[in-house]
């Protein structure tokens, strides 16, 4: 065994810079942001970005990204620039003095982008107060030719004393004379991959757009401007957003730090008959935000020149994009919807925004909204509770704005009836001021009598065109009402179907692997007990299984079993008849009351499944209960049928309450409770506008009571 | 085998899960749970067992979701394999979350017991056998003076075995680096055997 000690140094394969430059940047205008990132970092205010002869490709193509930043000293370069995943931007979170920038290239790989964009760089760096301008040349294709080279050899002949590992490969370094008083950085990049076509450059300058946001006011500007002569749009185009003011509605949120509670607390919005409030409640668990939100109808859309797009809300760090910070999609359905605006079902298609009516910012810092973290991709968040919470914040916000355009529109709905209603009115009224005109004086001449014949039989007309318009616009508001429903419909029946086949599936997994125990171990004789469970289990959930293919049926007949019948001659045999026996078996003391006598349109078996299920449920809650009692009362509130169903039974915990009407939620497993009832009462309900909640209870101490609502009027 | 099953799902039928009867004896016990946050408590106590855990995708009214107690769980440790169990319709975002979110194998719930114990010992196998794992038993086999003892220095900073213990399980910079250089070394070692 050896005694002397040696130390182990890493290598690195040439293949290195290929890995950290085109794994890790996937797109070239990604590749343009990381470097042009860099130059924020290096405190620069003014980056010019050169693209020189980049239609067609040819040996004189070039990018050039030129800054005044702080440039680099010759150590600078030699112990950080060629130091690979350099962590002095992970140590040093702001960039230096006076700036103080909160560091964006965190990862150290930003330069390795520039072989994203072409395989030559010439560098060159000078700090100020220098007159030497430190030049230094990479050319990445001796590099991917020097990888060729190695991996067409065989591993056996392979010998690294031979073959240059990426860090023994040589590039070279010179000094050119500079002037002292300047300072920056310029990146040539030559022997490009891409051309760029004019489409290319306006994706660039539509994504470097969002890398500083337009109105942030701060100290120390960040400017970016493109050049590229072969285009004439871009011979020296500064990059800034032109869409904010041609907003519908703009709405700005901010937060405080209160001195004396030492908490922040954070402006929401809540809508409030037609108006949209800015209150404060206490940050939430992701921390307090600056919130931007600009709302675009249609006419402000028209606003728009070519190429300019509302894309939903993004996030900004520290004043720079956040991830995903340059995903652009050309498809913009593949654009990524950071907060989910576009999946959502609950507020129906016509209500409802997307990131296409909205543009908007969120500001974050590193130091209030630590737990809003990149993922590793860089092109995500991590997925924790404090990003859910801040989606989540952020989709209520966008709801505020919806319930605002919705009570605007129905207000502008009343309005043009009301329009119609006057303009009816008006043309009677000038009729009946005519004939009295007529009327009263004898003397008009027979002309002017014509005349006002005629201007009589022309209101005549208009009057019958404004009927008919207010007749046009309600059977218009009608239809699309209908189309609304049956769009309603469908994104029911969609989740509606997937929570069906979630029963299905759970189900018969239960019933496949209790069989295949049956199976397995009733030939080897042992887990009897457990036989015998199973066995069971596959009886019982064959049952759930019929209990839901029967909902199902009936939901797939509700529609057309639709009728007119009796609510109290419903309840009624419900109570008297069908459950009679068992309030008796278990002396139950019913109390119904049915305060209206009036019909119901709706499905008279589904209404009447409804108590069964609520009074199975009771009957289970009441179990260990002396004096049972089921009381339920119907009343009729403006278009709504109302029912409050109660029993004074074990009541349901608090903390069960958000649960109750999940499919598979039961509290009485053990007396056959499969966890569908009071699901399938929901999704019924549900399906006709109506809903069911739990009240707090009638009975006291203990019990519960139910509130089913059901709309009298049907659409 | 020696490991413990914790299955986290909102709905749960504990008496119902025949596959945790059948595996009854085959492994070292079984813990469920509805709420995943007493899930999460209960893998953070056990950390040092090897554990296998089985999680519901879908929460329902509950702020967590499959994907965010899968991340929480690799935050505490990348060692424990987690088998995704879902009723859901699984495409290709779903599935993508899950396996950045470093999922061990995903498991329909109408999947046989056969499956699922088919699942269970191939994430039992990499227990066994991921280097990682294997750094971790060895730290953890250690007496206690010795695993909080300074063991190394990197970048100016002494770790002692716990706290590589604690950067393997969390696949740190430090873990990760940990491991690929005793794999490395692994493999220099068996190349250098070869040579000879």
């Amino acid at each position: 065994m050896k005694n002397n000690s040696e130390n182990m140094h890493f290598k690195f394969d040439v293949s290195t810079f290929r890995l950290l430059g085109r794994e890790l940047i996937t797109d070239r205008v990604t590749a343009l942001f990381e470097l042009v990132k860099n130059c924020y970092d290096a405190n620069a205010e003014n980056v010019v970005i050169t693209f020189e002869n980049v239609n067609p490709i040819s040996t004189n193509s070039r990018i050039i990204i030129e800054d005044d930043g702080i440039g680099m000293s010759y150590e600078d370069i030699r112990d950080k620039w060629m130091v690979i995943g350099t962590s002095s931007k992970r140590r040093n979170k702001t960039s230096p003095s006076p700036y103080n920038r909160a560091v964006v290239g965190k990862k150290g790989v930003g330069r390795f982008a520039v072989d994203k964009l072409g395989s030559c760089l010439i560098m060159r760096t000078k700090k100020l107060g220098s007159n030497e301008l430190q030049c230094l040349e990479v050319d990445w294709s001796r590099y991917s030719a020097e990888e060729s080279n190695q991996l067409s050899l065989d591993f056996e002949d392979f010998n690294e004393q031979n073959h240059p590992m990426f860090t023994d490969m040589d590039n070279r370094h010179w000094i050119e004379n500079g002037i002292e008083t300047q300072h920056g950085t310029i990146l040539e990049i030559s022997q490009l991959n891409d051309i760029w076509t004019e489409n290319d450059i306006r994706r660039a300058y539509k994504e470097l757009s969002k890398l500083v946001r337009p109105t942030l006011d701060i100290k120390y500007p960040f400017n970016i401007k493109i050049r590229a002569s072969q285009y004439q749009d871009y011979q020296d185009k500064k990059v800034v957003s032109s869409a904010l003011n041609k907003a519908t509605l703009n709405y700005h949120l901010s937060f405080r730090y209160d001195e004396i509670t030492k908490k922040y607390f954070q402006e929401y919005l809540k809508e409030e008959k037609g108006n949209l409030v800015v209150k404060e409640k206490e940050a939430e668990i992701f921390g307090p935000i600056a919130l931007s939100l600009y709302y675009y109808d249609k006419n402000a859309k028209r606003n728009f020149a070519k190429g300019d797009r509302i894309d939903g809300v993004k996030i900004y760090r520290d004043g720079i994009i956040a991830t995903p910070f340059a995903e652009y999609k050309e498809d913009r359905d593949e654009q990524k919807d950071l907060f989910g605006i576009d999946k959502r079902r609950w507020s129906g298609f016509f209500e409802k925004l997307s990131t296409r009516d909205l543009l908007g910012w969120i500001d974050i810092s590193e130091e209030l909204n630590p737990k809003i973290i990149d993922s590793t991709n860089r092109q995500d968040f991590v997925d924790n509770g404090e990003w859910t919470a801040l989606k989540s914040f952020v989709i209520n916000q966008v709801h505020q704005i919806e319930l605002l355009l919705k009570h605007q529109k129905s207000q502008q709905k009343s309005e043009n009836h009301e329009k119609l209603k006057q303009a009816t009115e008006d043309v009677s009224s000038i009729k009946a001021k005519i004939e009295k005109v007529k009327k009263s004086s004898a003397l008009l001449s027979p002309d002017v009598e014509k005349d006002l014949d005629d201007i009589t039989s022309k209101l005549d007309t208009i009057k019958l065109a404004v009927d008919s318009s207010a007749e046009d616009l309600t059977q218009m508001e009608q239809s699309q009402k209908a189309q609304e429903n049956l769009f309603f419909s469908l994104v029911s029946l969609q989740s509606y179907a997937a929570q069906m086949s979630h029963i299905f599936r759970t189900s018969i997994g239960y019933i496949k692997r209790s069989a295949e125990f049956v199976a397995k171990w009733v030939p080897i004789g042992e887990k009897q007990d457990k036989v015998v469970k199973h066995a069971k289990i596959v009886f019982e959930d064959t049952n759930n299984l019929s209990k839901a293919m029967d909902f199902m049926l009936s939901y797939a007949e509700d529609e057309s079993t639709f009728e007119y019948f009796d609510i109290r001659q419903a309840v009624y045999e419900i109570f008297d008849e069908r459950y009679s026996y068992l309030f008796e078996e278990e002396s139950i003391k019913v109390e119904r009351i049915v305060e209206d006598d009036f019909e119901l349109l709706y499905n008279k078996k589904a209404f009447q499944d409804m108590f069964g299920n609520l009074i199975d449920n009771s009957a289970k809650a009441l179990r260990n209960v002396n004096d049972k009692r089921i009381k339920c009362s119907a009343s009729r509130e403006k278009d709504s049928l109302v029912i409050m169903f109660s029993d004074n039974g074990c009541g349901i915990p608090k903390e069960n309450w958000d649960k109750i009407f999940d499919v598979f939620f039961t509290t009485t497993a053990d007396f056959g409770g499969a966890g569908l009832g009071l699901y399938i009462i929901k999704s019924r309900l549900e399906s006709i506008k109506g809903s069911i909640s739990l009240e707090d209870n009638e009975f006291l101490p203990n019990g519960a009571t139910f509130k089913i609502t059901i709309p009298l009027k049907h659409e | 085998m020696d490991v413990e099953i914790i299955y986290i799902d909102d709905v749960l039928r504990p008496e119902k899960n025949a596959f945790l009867d059948d595996l009854e004896g085959t492994i070292t016990d079984a813990k469920q749970f509805d709420n995943p946050s007493k899930g999460l408590d209960y893998i953070k106590e056990n950390i040092d067992k090897n554990i296998i855990v089985i999680l519901d995708w879908r929460f329902a009214n509950c702020s967590q979701q499959g994907a965010d107690i899968l991340n929480s769980i690799y935050e505490m440790s990348a060692l424990v394999p987690v088998i995704v169990f879902t009723g859901a319709n699984i495409d290709v975002t779903a599935a993508s979350n899950m396996f950045k979110g470093h999922a061990f194998s995903c498991l329909s719930k109408d999947a046989s017991t056969q499956e699922i114990t088919d699942a269970i010992e191939d994430a039992y196998l990499r227990i066994q056998n991921d280097i990682r794992s294997v750094m971790s038993r060895w730290i953890q086999n250690l007496p206690s003076d010795k695993r909080e003892a300074p063991y190394m220095s990197y970048k100016d900073k002494t770790y002692s075995l716990n706290d590589l213990l604690d950067s393997i399980r969390r696949q740190d910079e430090i873990g990760k680096e940990l491991t690929r250089n005793i794999l490395g070394l692994a493999a220099e070692m068996f190349t250098n055997n070869l040579k000879k």
